[in-house]
């Protein structure tokens, strides 16, 4: 058996097994799917109901599906213009490979682990609880997670921000990647008085959380964490009232000889660590397709399960989303990183035949790193053709 | 349809702000007479909106004004749908610096009159707060209006008085855009074709300007000399003996004949080229000389990958076309003296 039809068949199983929850106001939504080769081959398909939504997916078990953030009007019609966008969720896309780990440059950017899924849940928890709770005021109940799938995680908000265009979407999306803080937004020069205001704790916004951010590395000693200069943290340490000063916008009570310097130093620092790392495309781009939560996703054979907001923290991403079984799967693996499945690290592996779960022999199978054991032959002879044309190419760009 | 009375204040307050609930409920309860009067003044708003930079701003006036005003308004939406985002775009931005500019010139108080207003457009303000939400539909695109700089805490973000004018600009902007264009099918029959020969008027317009705006880059282009760097690009391609695609062949030759080459000047550019056949080469010159065409827009010369960023062109205040390369002081639009030339 091929491959892909292994995998369908798994997938039309499921599918037809169980019943998927559809986004809410179906009927208004666009829906793309996708197969062996590429996550979206087609799209501008619509439902009129789960139902109905139900009955395609039993009946064709597409290896990828994703849906509108947007309402349409006409969610099938062609082109875009044609469908008559009504509004659109709030969405934020967190991916593991997108954090600068220094994981992702190890088991490249098709892998994942621990430390960047971990990384990942906690731009996630931020971006909610930080962003989306305190600043926005949007009630946690309001807000709808899964898991990606793959390697992070799908914040929704769907009962405000509907209308928003493109231009205030991307405004979110730089408000929680903390983007563009400048230096000649954040001070302002009395000429009268010749002093330099800065931001206090009190502002709201960027300018009170990174004043408080400062403010708290002076009180607790923690500046270098902030990727502040040794010189200068001793010189915040040795003022009594740095905290106080600084807190009320006397950003002048400590000298420092190139403050715009300082600020941007500052200022990417603390991006990297209290920043969300959202996909900004995906959050301004209101004709975006989005993986539909609940359904299987066809690199990795898990679940974009949905996630109780609540639950985020605790959510175990090995174990909850697998939906295969343990029966034993004779595959041959290629080559593959360490996965971490329910709990077993399975890999790394490199020119194996073996034994695994049907969950772990999917996994691998959909990442194109395994084929069942009977194909074995054939994907050695690929692999085999495959460098041989490298090496070719190379052989004509030396002469 | 038929004349009656109205509150004057009301009535002033409409013909200023026609985009608001208030002129929208004025005009579905008291009619007025669309008459040729006030179908010429809908095509001035546009031509307006086109040619001009600065607005009129509506002061005192009598009935008569204020009824054209607030009459124009809706015809003007329904002609200038006629036309493509580009001409809609600059009535929409012209429509909205009128409405700012009555606001401002109404008193010293005027942030009264701006807060009226917000209430119209279901701006949801408390005080100088307005909800995030409100913000962002309506959030100005300027540095200082990034989301990243405002005072936001719960929801809410705290505006000056300045960065409220700037929210409620843009909501203005938002609010006469909505519902553009309007379908053909949604044009009163008794009105139609009026609207649509108020088109053709404008559309006349736009061509005369246009031509006389390419007679002036030309003749710009000729008495300076100064060629645009993407043809001058193309020719010294061609010098060297480069095989150049065909549109970058037709692009040059009827950018230099407009330039005041002459056939044999322009044909001798291409001697270089391989395969190069005298014959069929002066045919296609003249041809394109015969024709008279215009050498393509700085856009389709970028979408042809022949674009070269260094002549400034595509960028705000830039040239759109490589024979206005250099020339931009030529086609600013013409000032008008101040307020209330309509009367």
């Amino acid at each position: 058996m091929e491959e892909e039809a292994f995998i369908v068949e798994r997938f039309k199983r499921y599918y037809s097994t169980h019943w998927t929850k559809a986004p809410k106001q179906v009927h208004t939504r666009e829906f793309g799917f996708g197969g062996w080769s590429k996550k979206i081959e087609s799209r501008h398909y619509s439902f009129s109901s789960e139902k109905e939504m139900n009955a395609f997916l039993g009946r064709n078990a597409p290896l990828f599906i994703s849906y509108s953030e947007a309402h349409y009007a006409y969610p099938a019609a062609r082109p875009i213009e044609k469908k008559n966008w009504l509004s659109g969720d709030l969405v934020f896309d967190i991916d593991a490979n997108e954090l600068g780990m220094p994981c992702t440059e190890k088991h490249k950017k098709e892998w994942v682990c621990e430390m960047c899924m971990d990384r990942a849940k906690e731009c996630a928890l931020r971006l909610i609880d930080d962003f989306l709770v305190k600043d926005f005021n949007v009630p946690k109940e309001e807000i709808e997670v899964n898991f990606s799938g793959n390697r992070g995680y799908h914040i929704h908000v769907s009962t405000r921000f509907q209308t928003i265009k493109g231009y205030g979407r991307k405004e979110i999306a730089d408000y929680v990647n903390a983007n563009g803080l400048d230096y000649d937004h954040f001070f302002r020069q009395d000429l009268i008085h010749k002093r330099i205001f800065g931001p206090k704790v009190t502002d709201g916004g960027w300018k009170g959380k990174l004043t408080q951010m400062l403010v708290d590395g002076i009180k607790n000693r923690t500046l270098e964490r902030l990727g502040i200069a040794k010189k200068t943290v001793e010189k915040f340490y040795s003022r009594i009232d740095a905290a106080d000063q600084i807190a009320n916008g006397n950003w002048e009570a400590v000298y420092i000889t190139d403050r715009k310097k300082f600020f941007s130093n500052l200022v990417e620092n603390i991006k990297r660590q209290h920043g969300a790392f959202v996909d900004e495309g995906v959050t301004f781009d209101t004709s975006k397709l989005i993986r539909m939560p609940d359904s299987i996703h066809g690199e990795t054979g898990l679940l974009a399960q949905r996630i109780p907001v609540n639950d985020l923290e605790r959510y175990d991403w090995t174990t909850r989303p697998v939906v295969f079984s343990d029966s034993p799967f004779r595959v041959y693996v290629k080559k593959s990183q360490p996965v971490i499945l329910k709990g077993q690290i399975f890999g790394p592996y490199e020119d194996q035949t073996l034994d695994l779960p049907e969950y772990a022999a999917v996994y691998l199978i959909c990442k194109k790193a395994a084929v069942l054991a009977e194909n074995k032959d054939r994907a050695i002879a690929a692999t085999k053709s495959v460098q041989k044309e490298e090496n070719k190419q190379e052989g004509h760009s030396v002469i | 349809m038929v004349l009656d009375q109205f509150s004057n204040e009301k009535l002033r307050f409409s013909a200023r702000y026609p985009f608001t609930k208030t002129a929208r409920q004025l005009l579905s309860e008291k009619p007025i007479t669309i008459d040729y009067q006030k179908m010429q003044f809908a095509k001035k708003r546009i031509l307006d909106s086109l040619f001009r930079e600065d607005v009129s701003v509506l002061m005192e006036a009598n009935e008569e004004l204020y009824q054209k005003y607030l009459v124009s308004y809706p015809l003007a939406r329904m002609i200038v749908s006629l036309f493509d985002s580009q001409v809609r775009n600059r009535f929409v931005n012209y429509e909205a610096k009128r409405a700012m500019a009555n606001i401002r010139a109404d008193n010293p108080d005027f942030i009264n009159e701006a807060k009226r207003i917000a209430k119209e457009l279901d701006i949801d303000y408390d005080g100088l707060y307005v909800s995030v939400e409100t913000y962002l539909i309506n959030v100005p695109k300027t540095d200082e209006g990034r989301l990243v700089f405002q005072n936001l805490n719960n929801g809410r973000i705290l505006l000056d008085e300045n960065k409220f004018m700037s929210v409620l600009n843009e909501a203005i902007r938002n609010s006469i855009e909505s519902g553009l264009p309007i379908h053909q099918d949604s044009i009163p029959l008794d009105i139609k074709n009026d609207i649509l020969q108020m088109g053709k008027e404008i559309e006349d317009e736009i061509n005369k300007f246009k031509e006389v705006k390419e007679k002036n880059a030309v003749m710009f282009a000729k008495s300076s000399g100064v060629m645009a760097p993407c043809m001058a690009k193309i020719v010294e391609r061609a010098r060297n003996g480069e095989n150049l695609p065909h549109f970058a062949r037709v692009a040059v030759a009827s950018y230099l004949l407009k330039f005041g080459k002459s056939v044999d000047e322009v044909v001798e550019v291409f001697s270089n080229t391989p395969n190069f056949d005298e014959k069929i080469a002066r045919y296609q010159v003249e041809f394109i000389a015969k024709k008279g065409y215009s050498p393509p827009s700085c856009q389709v010369m970028e979408s042809y990958g022949l674009r070269l960023p260094e002549c400034g062109c595509l960028s705000k205040g830039g040239p759109k076309n490589p024979l206005h390369y250099g020339s931009k002081s030529i086609f600013k639009p013409r000032k008008r003296r101040s307020s209330n030339s309509f009367r």
